[in-house]
Formats: structure tokens, sequence, C-alpha cells
């Protein structure tokens, strides 16, 4: 029987291999996802540019993140804001601001405020649903964006998942798998807001979408843009980094 | 035999008798209508938060009213509820889970109160399935259900089987979430309670809140208002851990419209008494004039001042006891029909309909205050009578019967 | 010729001419009594509702009102507030920089509202000062707070204690502060007990980067019944790049309440009037009544009954001048007196309505306006009354009407 069982097996592989080449919407969408966070750890620095009618306005900021559920973000830049910080662990969100030398953990009441002046909520960074096996997913025609040829799929949340989209719309770069845009659509089809890839660069030895602009439709002139400067992977990180105390110290 | 005299005065001028007895009835009636009008206001007021909003009691946990901490909860509700629920001097009763967080929709999100109720209960209780303006009422076919406010929903443009998420946190203090499909828009009269407020199912509430035998109020309505005080104390014996409050207790503002409403009522009663007052005066005043000659006559052939007075007096008795009567049943009459066809106040204030609040008053009034108010305006009747008669004994007799 | 007969009339039978212009006198009076005390409870409420929080006018940035954001502010500058003050009837313009805060202490936190006040000025809209109940009220300059009593005692704070206040201020920056609470404030609203914290201008102006700007100003007028005629010279001077709002487009809710009794006191004034009019009604008739003998003898000696139609008309228009008049004389400074000495409503009242910050009193208010259209009114019911002898007038019978 043995090796009736390996050849089987062997068999198998050789299948899924084959099918590779017209893989399912959802194994795309595993692919991605790994692609964007299937590394154990990332530390890095980017700029944040609040666009609004009458100003724009940049940030610099220093990241560390372990997995999904802990992450931790420092302003360096302006100088005034120089030092606040917002440590992410699992689903609470922390901060620490330098000028009151207090850490306060936001209540659940707060969580709909805009993060940092920006088109986030606080919200969005702590929301666990898994692109995965809370949403079915469906391939729609194969389009071009920004000139790269992508996969275009159709996400919608299955029963009693916690979401409130209608649908997402994603397009998936064919060559590295990068998410490139995101639609977000209501339940009436109406397309609330985007996020849009705008620079694809090597960072950290990974292909990445280096430049994304999130954008609102419905508050003209809006947005928020999103730069990775420097990007390092894998790299280890001391566990204590994710604790209210370590968010004192940062600098 | 003075008063067969007066009895039959009264019916010899038939005008000037069917005037004061028109003015004791219509002041009568104008002064019960009035009241039954400010009562069945200020009962309206009352009444409508009481039904919608307070109950007459609330039993939380002692706890709770400090922070509405979710962890004071009322330990055993749910059997409790069930008890209070058997008890005959118990109208309805609802028992519910309560919980502060978010409301995410597609287009943003904000704070928000949530109600977790027992559908059936809150029918009984607070009618909550009428102020539903749109959609079912908690509707369990598709998903669990939500009850959002009308403006609410607008402010988010929400559609009826929307998709909303609340996140908030549960029992052991994690922050959970839930997805919620909107029923139905309720729309009550204060359209900002609306968008800080929602409903759903009490089971759907607690088990993501991992609640089960728990609750944080249960609110009771009564078959009889007047045995608050008794149920209070029988239930603050049963349970000296938790706090048993009436509508008093819980909305002093409330007591506060009704006594305003009380002041006002009586300076404006004041105001139409001295108006019916001074009507009856003018009028028996006129007509002791009228008769100067035949009181001279009366006078001449030996009839005594104090008879003269008692003489009017007793017309004026007379007069009162047809008028009054013919007021009270007018006044009757008329708070029964608009108590039951109500007035619209929109009619008088153009101002009012555009808000969509309840423009209909519905007059009521209790049998005290129709006592009250008939004592009030007979004792009004007698006492504009003793002006004029007390005039009539200042008549000289010769002189009153030269007059013209 | 008419007009001196009439004259002479009412002299010649002075009594019958002082019970007449009695009841309208009285008419008149209370009428005016009636329609003043409606106001001044209405004006008294206004101020009361405008006084808690939103003054009887504010002004914003365009846009602010429908997304109450700091992006939505403006600059304070010399000009503007020049432009605002020197608009007639604009007695002052306090501004306030409102926002939205984390208030925190080490362990808890909560959302609250926050409000920039320039201490002095906004003590002139809202008479802050006298809502605090420990502590000293805030000057120009400190760096301190002030905050609801349910807020503090939430968070387990008092005077001396510090806060954390955290959010976002201009353009995202990031707002955070810490502030030693200075005061602790006492509303009559729960709302504001549970979610407020003042801090003075410059202070707030700091934490939330907004150097010079502010969200609103507030303003208060010298003649507060003329502030839609300021409102509209406001818009046109300050242009499109502001929104003008009045405290009726700031608190819809409570002018749809407002309204509602408005609409009751239509309704009671309509009482009133079948009273007063009933009044004049009786004793006009019985006047002609009286005067049957007087009217046959003038039709038997030739005297047209058009003619004596008019002259009736004519002593009727005298007498009711004369009420009128006598009515102004007493209303005056009777409305005047109670102005400025409003009805007391007892003491138990006094105390639950201080605890809403509230004068337990029934104010009247002068307006000459009321004065106008009740002596109007009441002028239009005598003149309807005359109906009445007209009437009898017409189907007077000389002969038989001499021997009454």
């Amino acid at each position: 029987m043995k090796p009736f069982t390996k050849i089987f097996l062997l068999l198998a592989l050789m299948l899924s291999a084959a099918t590779g080449y017209t893989q399912t919407a959802q194994d795309i969408i595993r692919k991605s996802e790994e692609m964007r966070r299937g590394v154990k750890s990332s530390q890095g620095t980017m700029t944040m540019t609040l666009v609004r009618p009458n100003y724009t306005r940049s940030m610099t900021l220093k990241s560390w993140s372990q997995g999904d559920d802990y992450s931790l973000i420092v302003v360096t830049d302006p100088a005034r804001d120089k030092g606040s910080a917002t440590l992410k662990r699992l689903n609470e969100i922390w901060s620490w601001n330098p000028r009151i030398e207090r850490v306060v953990k936001l209540p659940a009441s707060m969580m709909n405020q805009s993060w940092m002046g920006s088109d986030f909520t606080n919200d969005d960074l702590v929301r666990d649903v898994s692109l995965i096996t809370d949403y079915t997913q469906k391939l729609l025609k194969d389009s071009t964006i920004t000139g790269r040829a992508c996969w275009k799929l159709e996400l919608k949340p299955k029963p009693g998942v916690p979401v409130v989209w209608g649908k997402l719309v994603f397009f998936i770069d064919k060559k590295d798998y990068l998410q490139i845009r995101a639609e977000y659509y209501d339940e009436d089809n109406f397309m609330v807001s985007t996020l849009q890839g705008l620079e694809v660069k090597t960072l950290g030895g990974r292909p990445m979408v280096s430049k994304l602009e999130m954008k609102p439709t419905e508050k003209k002139g809006n947005s928020t843009i999103m730069e990775f400067v420097t990007m390092q992977f894998d790299a280890a990180i001391p566990a204590d980094y994710f604790t209210t105390q370590y968010l004192q110290k940062i600098r | 035999m003075l008063i067969q005299i007066a009895w039959r005065n009264v019916w010899r001028s038939r005008l000037r008798s069917g005037i004061v007895i028109a003015a004791i009835a219509i002041g009568l009636f104008a002064g019960l209508f009035f009241m039954g009008f400010s009562w069945g206001l200020s009962i309206q007021r009352v009444d409508s938060a009481i039904a919608g909003e307070f109950s007459h009691i609330q039993v939380h946990n002692p706890g709770w009213k400090e922070d509405h901490s979710t962890r004071d909860t009322v330990t055993g509700g749910m059997a409790l509820i069930r008890e209070i629920q058997q008890r005959p001097s118990v109208k309805a009763a609802s028992a519910r889970v309560m919980n502060e967080g978010m409301f995410t929709t597609a287009r943003g999100a904000t704070g928000i109160q949530i109600h977790g109720v027992e559908p059936e209960e809150e029918i009984a209780l607070t009618h909550l399935n009428e102020t539903l303006v749109e959609g079912q009422y908690l509707d369990s076919a598709r998903g669990t259900p939500i009850l959002v406010g009308k403006s609410l929903a607008e402010k988010y443009k929400l559609r009826l089987r929307n998709t909303v998420v609340l996140t908030f946190q549960d029992a052991s203090g994690h922050v959970t979430s839930g997805a919620f499909k909107v029923s139905g828009f309720y729309q009550t009269v204060n359209a900002k309670n609306d968008q800080s407020k929602v409903f759903v199912k009490r089971s759907d509430l607690q088990a993501l809140m991992g609640m089960d035998a728990e609750v944080h109020e249960i609110a009771i309505l009564l078959q009889n208002p007047d045995s608050v005080p008794e149920v209070q104390a029988s239930l603050v014996a049963e349970r000296p851990d938790l706090k048993v409050e009436t509508w008093k207790e819980l909305a002093p503002d409330l007591r506060l419209i009704v006594d305003a409403v009380g002041s006002k009522m009586m300076v404006f009663m004041v105001i139409i008494l001295l108006a019916l007052g001074f009507g009856i005066v003018n009028t028996m005043m006129m007509s002791v004039l009228e008769r100067t000659r035949e009181l001279g006559m009366l006078m001449a052939v030996g009839m005594n001042k104090l008879r003269v007075f008692l003489m009017i007096m007793y017309e004026t008795v007379f007069l009162t006891m047809v008028g009054a009567p013919l007021g009270m049943f007018m006044g009757w009459v008329a708070i029964q029909y608009f108590g039951k066809k109500g007035i619209d106040l929109a009619a008088f204030s153009e101002g009012l309909s555009q808000y969509g609040f309840d423009t209909m008053i519905y007059t009521a009034l209790t049998p005290e205050f129709y006592i009250q108010v008939a004592v009030m305006v007979v004792a009004t009747a007698l006492i504009s009578a003793i002006f004029p008669a007390w005039r009539a004994l200042r008549l000289k007799p010769v002189e009153a019967i030269h007059s013209l | 010729m008419l007009f001196k007969i009439a004259w002479r009339n009412l002299w010649r039978n002075r009594r019958r001419t002082l019970i007449t212009s009695a009841s309208v006198f009285l008419a008149v009076l209370l009428a005016i009594s009636m329609r003043s005390i409606q106001e001044g409870v209405f004006s008294n409420m206004v101020d009361n509702m405008t006084g808690f929080y939103t003054g009887y006018a504010q002004i914003h940035a365009k846009g602010y009102w429908d997304e109450p954001s700091l992006d939505n502010t403006f600059e304070t500058t010399p000009e503007n507030l020049n432009s605002i003050l020197q608009t007639p009837n604009v007695k002052a313009a306090v501004p306030r920089l409102e926002s939205f805060a984390l208030v925190a202490t080490d362990s808890l936190s909560q959302g609250a509202q926050v409000l920039g006040i320039d201490p002095e000025g906004e003590n002139s809209v809202t008479r802050l000062s006298e809502k605090v109940t420990s502590g000293t009220y805030l000057r120009d300059g400190d760096q301190a707070v002030m905050i609801g009593k349910d807020l503090a005692k939430k968070l387990g704070v008092g005077v001396n204690d510090t806060l954390v206040l955290l959010g976002q201020g201009y353009q995202g920056y990031s707002a955070a502060g810490k502030y030693p609470i200075q005061a602790i404030l006492t509303f009559g609203i729960e709302q504001m007990n549970k979610g407020i914290v003042y801090l003075p201008m410059a202070a707030a102006q700091e934490l939330y980067v907004c150097d010079g700007r502010a969200t609103s100003y507030v303003l208060s007028f010298d003649n507060k019944d003329k502030y839609t005629g300021t409102l509209e010279t406001l818009k046109t001077t300050l242009g499109d790049s502001f929104e003008v709002m009045s405290y009726e487009e700031l608190m819809p809710e409570v002018v749809q309440f407002m309204e509602a009794d408005r609409g009751a006191s239509v309704l009671t004034l309509g009482i009133l009037y079948l009273i007063i009019g009933f009044g004049i009604f009786g004793t006009v008739v019985m006047m002609t009544l009286e005067r049957q003998h007087e009217f046959g003898v003038l039709v038997a000696i030739g005297m047209k009954k058009g003619r004596l139609s008019l002259l009736i008309a004519i002593e009727s228009f005298l007498v009711a001048m004369l009420g009128v008049v006598i009515g102004y004389a007493i209303a005056f400074p009777l409305v005047l007196y109670f102005q400025a000495n409003p009805i007391p409503l007892g003491e138990e009242m006094a105390v639950a309505y201080a605890t809403y910050g509230l004068e337990a009193t029934i104010p009247m208010k002068f307006m000459p306006s009321i004065f106008l259209t009740q002596s109007l009114i009441v002028f239009v019911l005598v003149m309807t009354v005359v109906v009445y002898p007209w009437w009898r007038i017409s189907h007077l019978q000389p002969v038989a009407a001499m021997r009454s």
C-alpha cells in the first residue's frame, strides 16, 4: 500500500500545480494577503499626508508590527506632535502623548474618531475581519490598473460577519499578487471609498505597494496618502515593544 | 314668601334672567373646558413620558446609576422579570440589557446607546412598535434585527435591510462586535434622542455580551398608578440589593411640568373668574338699574331693605341653580367630545405641524375638578350679586318711582 | 349734532355709562394681562432655554453647523468682531471654540464636549459663574478647566485634581493637555452635567492648535424682540463665508415645545374672549332693556330708527373709548409692575425650579403691540354686540315700548 500512497500524493501535488494556472478567487486573495502580511514582523518609516480642501499636511511616522495583533506607531515629525504614539494590542488601542505624559486607552465610543486626523478611524486599525474566511470571493474579468495586469475580484461578506460593506472589489496584480486597488461599496452598490496604490517598489527585499491613497467618495477634496520610505521585514522585535510601558519610552 | 317672589321675578323677565343664566353657564363651561384642556395637555405630556420613557417603576443595580458600567447588572433579572409579570398589579414589565458603544455604517460611525429588549415586552410596555415609521418591528426573519432612529438613518443614508455593526465591551470587558440588519426605522418626538439610541433583541445582545440570566434594567407599568408606592415597597423588601425608583424620582423635571402647568392654569383661571364675576356684576347692576321703578315700588309698599337685598340674592341663587348645571353639562359634553376627537393645536400655531410634533390635545378632567370649578363659579356668581343687591338698598323709594 | 346728543346722553346717566364702560375696561385689562403673562412666560422660557447653552443667536463659519469640525472654524479678527458689534441692536458677541475630547484620569476616561470660552463674556450670555458649585470661576488666561458635576463623579475627581484632555486639533494636529480642575459646575440639564468641560479661550486655542480661531460667536441683543431683523443685517454684512443662526434654528426641538404652548395660549385667549364678550353683551342687553321706554319716546316724537341706531353706535363707541382709556390707565402700571416683580409660584416650586437654574415666577411682559391689538379686539367685540340694540330698535313698536 505504501508506494500507492506515495504515487497518490504525487498525483495530488501535480494536480494542484496544474490547477495553479486556473486558481480560484480565494487562492488569489489568500496569496495576496500572504504577500501583504505574510511576515512575522516588520518595521519601517513612512510619511502620511492629509489632503483637505483648504490645506495639505504631512507627518513622518515610525512603525513596528508583529503579525496582525500588535503594532506600534510613533510620530517623528512635525515637532509639535513628535513622540505621540499609538499602540495596538489585539483589539485595543492605547495612546501616548509626551505633552501630557499619560497613556490613555481609547474607549469603544472613541473608536469612530479619526486616527491622527486622517481618513482612517481608530476602528480601521483594529477591525479584524479576514478577507479569506469572512467573505465569499468571485473572479470578475481581468483588467489593467495603472499599467499593471490585474485580476478583478468581488468579495461579499458572509451573513452575520460584522462588516458594513455590501461588497468589496479588489484589483490584484498578477505578477506579485499586490493589492493595487480596493473599492468599498455599501449595500446599495454605491462606492463609498477607494484605496488606490500609487507606486510599487521593492522595500526590504519585497515588492510592495509603497504609496497608497485613501479617498472617501463623498468628501470632495479629502484624501490620505501613505508612503513607505524604508521597510525591514522579519527582524526580531523585542516583545516588550508592544506594551504600554514601552509606549512611554519611545522617541 | 320672599322665595316665591324671587322665583316669580326670575321668570317674569325672561330675557334678563336668560342673560344672567347664560353668563353663568358660559362661564362655567369655559372654565371647565379650559381646565379640561390644560389638564389634558399636562397629563398627555406626563403620560407620554411615562409610557415612552420612564414607566412607573424602574429597577437597577445601585451601581448602574453611578457610572452605567455594564458590570452592574440586576442579578437573576430574567427570573425576577417573570415573577414581576405574574403580579396582578402589574400591567406590563420589560427587562432590558443596555450598553454603550459604536454604531458603524458604510458611511461612518458614531457613538450610540444600545437597548437590548424583548420585542413583545416592549409592545406591551412602551408601545415601541408604534414608533415605527418604516419597515418591520425587530423582525428576526433576516438575521439579527436592529431598530434605528429615522434621523440617524438619514444621517448615514441607511436603508432597510442594510447591515450595521455595533462595537462594544462585553461582560468581561473585551471589545466585541456584531452585525445587525436594519429591520425598521423609528421616530419619536425627540429627534436628537433618536440619533443616539438603537434597539436590538435582548437575546442577541445578551449572547454577544456573554450574559445569560442578567439584565441591566427592569421597567414596570402598573394597572393603577396609585399603587406605585406599594409595589415599590414590596420590591424593595424582596430585593434590598437593588435600587427601585418611581417615575417621580427618575424624572423630577416631569413633576415640574405638572406643577408649572398647574400654576399657570390657576393664574389664568383667576383671570377667567374675574372676567366672569365682572360680567355678572355688570349684568346684575344693569338689571337693578332697569328695575329701579319696580324695586322703588316694593320699598314704597313697605318691603324693608333687608328683604329687598335677600330677594335679589335669592334671585341670583335661582339663576345660578339653573345656569350652573347647564354650564356643567355643556362643559362635560365638550370635554367628552374633545376627549375623544382631540383638539388640533396645529390650527392655532402654523409652526407646529412642520416638526411632525404630536399636535392633538385630548381634553380630560377628573370629577374633583368639576366640583372645584363649580364651587368657584357659583361662589363668584353669588359674590358678584352682593354688590348690585347692596346698590339696590341705596335706592330712595320716591326718587326711584319717579325716575323715568 | 348726533354726536352732541350722544355725549349728553352719556353724562345724563352716568351710572349706566360707568357700568358699561367698566365692562369694556375690564375686558381690556384682562385681555392685556392675559396676553402679557403669556408673552412674559414665553420669553422667560426662551431666556432660560437660550441661557443654558446656545444664546439667542450664533455666528459660525459657513458649513460648521452641518459639520462641526475644527476645520470649519474662522479667524477672530478685530474687523469681523467690529462689524458684528457695530450692527445696531447687537449688545455683545462672545467667541467660543467648541470641540470634542477624551477626558481622562490615570485610570478612567470619558468623551466630553470641550468649550473654550471668554470667561467674562460667556458669563454675560449664559451666567455661567452662577453654575459653579465648588471651586472658583475661570479667569482669562488661566490654564485650568471647569467640568460638569456628573463627569467629575464618573471620573472620580474634584477641585484641584488634574485632568488630561486628548483629542484632535485644527488640521489634524494632535491635541493634548493637562489641566487642574478649578471648578465643578451644576447645570439644570443632565447632558451638560455629564459631558462638558470649559477652559479659557487662550488655553483652548493652544490645545487645539487653533491660534486666533473660534467655532462661533454667541450673540446677545439690546432688544431681544427685534433679533430677526438684526440677524438679517448681519447676514448681509458678513457675507457668504459665515452662517448666522437664531436659537430657533439652533434648538428646533425646544421651539417645537414652545410652539405647542403658544397653540394652547391661543385657545385660552379664545375662552377669555368668550367670557368677556358675553359680559359686554349682557351689559348692553340690560342697557337696551332699560332704555326701551326712552327709545319708544324718541321714535314716537319722530326720530328716524336709522338715526337712533347711529346714536346708539356713537354712544357705544364713546363708552368703549372710555373703557379702553381707563383700561390702559390701569393696565399700563400693572403690567410694568409685574414685569419688574413677577408673580411668585410658592416656595416648593421655587426649590424645584432652582435645581434647574430657573426662577419659579410668572412674569408679565410689556409690549405696546399687545395693548394695541387687545384693545382693538375688545373694540370689535363691543361694536359687534351693538348689533343687539340695533335689532331691538328695528323691531321697536313705539307705543308698546313706552308702556314697558
